[in-house]
């Protein structure tokens, strides 16, 4: 197909090159031809009567006896000379096409010719053979004359036009192929620009509007809105789940969604909104023309139904979500750029707190927005500056009720927002590229603060440090363990870290061995949150893991739910068989205590017991407890 | 289409021309500077203008140059075979060379004005006449041309020889019943 368009292509540039040359070859032609033939033609004639007046004149003067014998003669000479240019030559072959000026310039050089011996012989003086001579020579003045207002009129330019009508007709050829030749290569740049335009605004895949394109139209909505003053809403939609297509189904599959979810989409739309896809799995519709909220809630249903229903791929049915985060104009914004930024916050808000649905935006997304900003700039600064402080929560152990170990718990009072929730600082802290240092700095300040109990004497303690999901990503986490052991002199054994399992699950998987070389360390680990998560046993198995903290929902159903101890009981059992340590977190009334004391859990944790408190109060409440050792070590 | 075409044009420009050049090889080269002798026949063409080898001094006048049949002779001789716009088929022509003529009576010039016996003209540059082998015939297809036959002297361009000079143009320097040059 390729081929033959391309050969096409060559074989009317050849068309175009050899008409326009061959016209302008033949244009020159006829120009050279009507200036030639004109100027000869009228030149020529011209000349045989300017030789005849000027030959009688001669005649006359002669016989007058004023010239000599061969100045006649030279006269005589001339014009006949101009009887033979007319009949001899390629010159006046046109001319020859006249038969009137044939005839007569035949008759004339034959006349000429019958009076030579008389010329030759003629004497001075006005005789009888001057008489003859002018008597016969005189008629063909008017000939002459006749032949010469012919040509100069164009009477005889039949032979002429005949030939320049040949030329034309060819001109006239060779300019058709020219100008149609002209216009198929116009026609092909022509459809080559449009073909160019529309890539330019068409996503190749789903032959949607691409984002340049969906700028442009959000622009026209604009106007058209302003102009009639209507309302428009901008539906951002992203799939969830379209990665996971990709990675395991291959990118055929995920493409093959994407012209799915772009086909529905047109499908649920009239020809005056647009659907344009921004990107990867991002779409946006621009929906024209609104009443009212309910219309936009409406569509935004009507997508995300439409995009969770399955999606058959060559006999393979796979499905994925959408996330649609909905800005109304002119109400939220009324900057169409404003529009789409609002859009883009509702739906993040809608992926970071449901598996699909969709939301409006609203100002506080705004302000959420701008506060994490604030507050990602400022954890910067509190990290370099120990803004941040660490709250230490005793684990206590259920035999001897004595403090054996810590839980650094991290706190943040922000000079604006005030306390700011550690959930929240982790959040921003991995969403801003920060955990890495927040952890580094956390462990940091947990160790020194373990060495500095020690270097007041008191009893030994573990510190258990929580750290989060992008310590395993980046692979550091257990460099950054040997250098603050190395820094703070704290034995290994006095360090426990927390992993949580919700959420780093599936990178411990990942990178297993990062527990295994902090085990090899001889650092404590301990399994967070457990029972919540999607943790199989097969981990409690395989990862190198000394406690398992069994999570505080178990906990708040105690008393309620009959089963909760049970599931306790049974997961004490478990951990006891795979030879961990058994913790119990959240225990907050004495009633829980008095339930779990039986289980056989070596530690507790709980506000019943003892809030997250600061460094000095664990301070005096280990030498409390020291103190309330000494006598019996006395004894 | 175009190609074999002005192939064979070169090719029929390239055979007169070596008939040319062959017939000129027999010629006697001219003699500059020698003085010119004075003509013992009828006058064909007067040389006059630029003229610094005359034979002719007119009252009033700088030198003329005068030349009858036989002083043409006295120059190198040529031979050209083409054909002309007033001529049915190729014509042999025998003369002089404007060049050599020139040669001879004078050591400069800034081309000449030739002009005929019913006084038409036209001029012809030195560089034409340094291009081209221009001829002043005096013989067409060997014999004497009388004025009725556009002689004695006619003045003729190599134009089969050179295909650009079939202009109307230079068709119009191809000055007939030549009798009289004015050397600039």
């Amino acid at each position: 197909m390729r081929h033959k368009k391309f050969i096409l292509m060559i074989f009317t540039v050849f068309v175009f090159a050899v008409s326009s040359f061959v016209a302008l070859k033949r244009h020159n032609q006829t120009i050279d031809l009507l200036s030639v033939t004109g100027k000869t033609t009228v030149w020529t004639v011209v000349r045989l009567e300017s030789e005849y007046l000027k030959f009688m004149q001669i005649v006359h003067l002669y016989a007058m006896n004023e010239l000599d014998i061969d100045t006649l003669m030279i006269r005589f000479e001339l014009l006949w000379s101009r009887t033979d240019v007319l009949l001899v030559g390629e010159e006046s072959k046109e001319l020859r096409q006249q038969p009137m000026l044939v005839n007569v310039v035949l008759d004339l050089q034959a006349h000429l010719n019958e009076l030579e011996p008389v010329i030759e012989n003629l004497q001075p003086g006005k005789n009888d053979n001057y008489r003859h001579i002018v008597a016969t020579l005189d008629p063909f003045y008017q000939r002459i004359r006749d032949i010469v207002v012919a040509n100069f009129r164009g009477e005889y330019s039949h032979y002429d036009a005949v030939k320049r009508n040949n030329i034309q007709i060819e001109i006239g050829f060779y300019l058709t192929g020219f100008v149609f030749s002209g216009l198929i290569l116009l026609w092909f740049v022509w459809r080559e620009s449009r073909r160019n335009q529309a890539l330019a605004l068409e996503d190749a895949l789903t032959k949607l509007p691409n984002r340049v394109n969906f700028y442009r139209q959000l622009a026209l909505a604009e106007t058209y809105a302003k102009k009639h003053r209507l309302n428009f809403a901008v539906l951002l939609i992203d799939l969830n789940g379209f990665k996971q297509i990709n990675d395991t189904l291959g990118h055929d599959a995920g493409d093959q969604i994407l012209i799915g979810v772009a086909s529905r989409l047109r499908y649920l739309l009239s020809s005056q909104d647009t659907v344009a896809r921004l990107g990867g799995d991002e779409f946006v519709i621009i929906k024209n023309g609104l009443d009212n909220r309910e219309q936009a809630k409406f569509l935004a249903q009507q997508v995300v139904n439409t995009i969770s229903k399955k999606y058959d791929l060559s006999g393979k049915e796979c499905s994925v979500t959408a996330s649609v985060g909905i800005s109304l104009y002119p109400l939220d914004s009324l900057k169409v750029e404003q529009l789409q930024i609002n859009a883009d916050m509702a739906m993040y808000k809608v992926k970071k707190e449901q598996e699909g649905g969709y939301q409006f935006y609203d100002p506080d997304m705004f302000n959420s927005l701008l506060r994490r900003k604030q507050l990602a700039n400022d954890l910067v600064d509190a990290i370099e500056n120990n803004q941040l402080r660490l709250l230490y929560q005793p684990l206590f152990s259920f035999a001897c009720g004595n403090i054996e170990c810590v839980e650094a718990l991290l706190r943040w009072s922000h000079p604006k927002y005030g306390p700011i929730s550690p959930p929240e600082i982790i959040d921003i802290a991995s969403e801003y590229g920060l955990g890495t240092r927040l952890d580094k700095w956390v462990l940091l300040a947990a160790c020194r603060q373990n060495m500095l109990w020690q270097q007041a004497g008191l009893e030994k303690i573990q510190t258990s440090v929580n750290v989060s999901p992008a310590m395993y990503r980046c692979g550091d986490l257990q460099q950054a363990v040997v250098d603050v052991l190395k820094s703070t002199g704290l034995c290994p054994k006095q360090l426990m870290i927390e992993v949580t399992e919700t959420t780093t699950m599936s990178d411990i998987e990942a990178s297993p061995d990062v527990l295994f070389m902090l085990a090899s360390l001889g650092v404590e680990l301990a399994l967070d949150d457990f029972g919540t998560g999607y943790s199989s046993l097969s981990h409690l198995k395989n990862l190198p893991l000394n406690k398992l903290k069994i999570d505080r929902s178990f906990i708040t159903d105690l008393g309620q739910d009959p089963n909760a101890l049970r599931f306790i009981h049974t997961i004490v059992q478990l951990g006891k068989n795979l030879n961990m340590k058994l913790v119990v977190e959240g225990i907050e009334t004495k009633e829980q205590y008095d339930l779990l004391a039986a289980e056989g859990c070596e530690q507790v944790q709980g506000f019943y017991l003892a809030k997250p408190l600061s460094s000095s109060k664990v301070s005096e409440l280990l030498a409390q407890q020291m103190a309330d050792m000494s006598p019996a070590s006395d004894i | 289409v175009l190609l074999p075409n002005s192939i064979s044009r070169i090719f029929y420009t390239l055979t007169l021309f070596t008939t040319f050049l062959f017939l000129s090889l027999g010629g006697v080269k001219p003699v500059v500077g020698a003085t010119l002798p004075v003509p013992t026949e009828r006058v064909l063409l007067t040389v006059s203008g630029n003229v610094e080898h005359g034979n002719v001094v007119p009252a009033n006048a700088k030198h003329q140059a005068t030349f009858d049949l036989a002083m043409l002779k006295q120059l190198p001789q040529h031979q050209l075979l083409t054909t002309t716009p007033w001529t049915d088929g190729i014509q042999s022509f025998t003369g002089v060379l404007l060049k050599d003529l020139l040669a001879r009576v004078t050591n400069s010039h800034a081309g000449i004005k030739a002009l005929a016996i019913d006084n038409f003209s036209a001029q012809i540059s030195a560089q034409e006449i340094n291009d081209y082998p221009i001829m002043i015939a005096y013989l067409r297809n060997g014999k004497q041309m009388k004025i009725r036959h556009k002689g004695p002297l006619w003045v003729i361009y190599p134009l089969d020889q050179y295909p650009q000079l079939k202009k109307s143009v230079y068709h119009d320097k191809m000055v007939w019943q030549l009798d009289k040059i004015q050397v600039q």
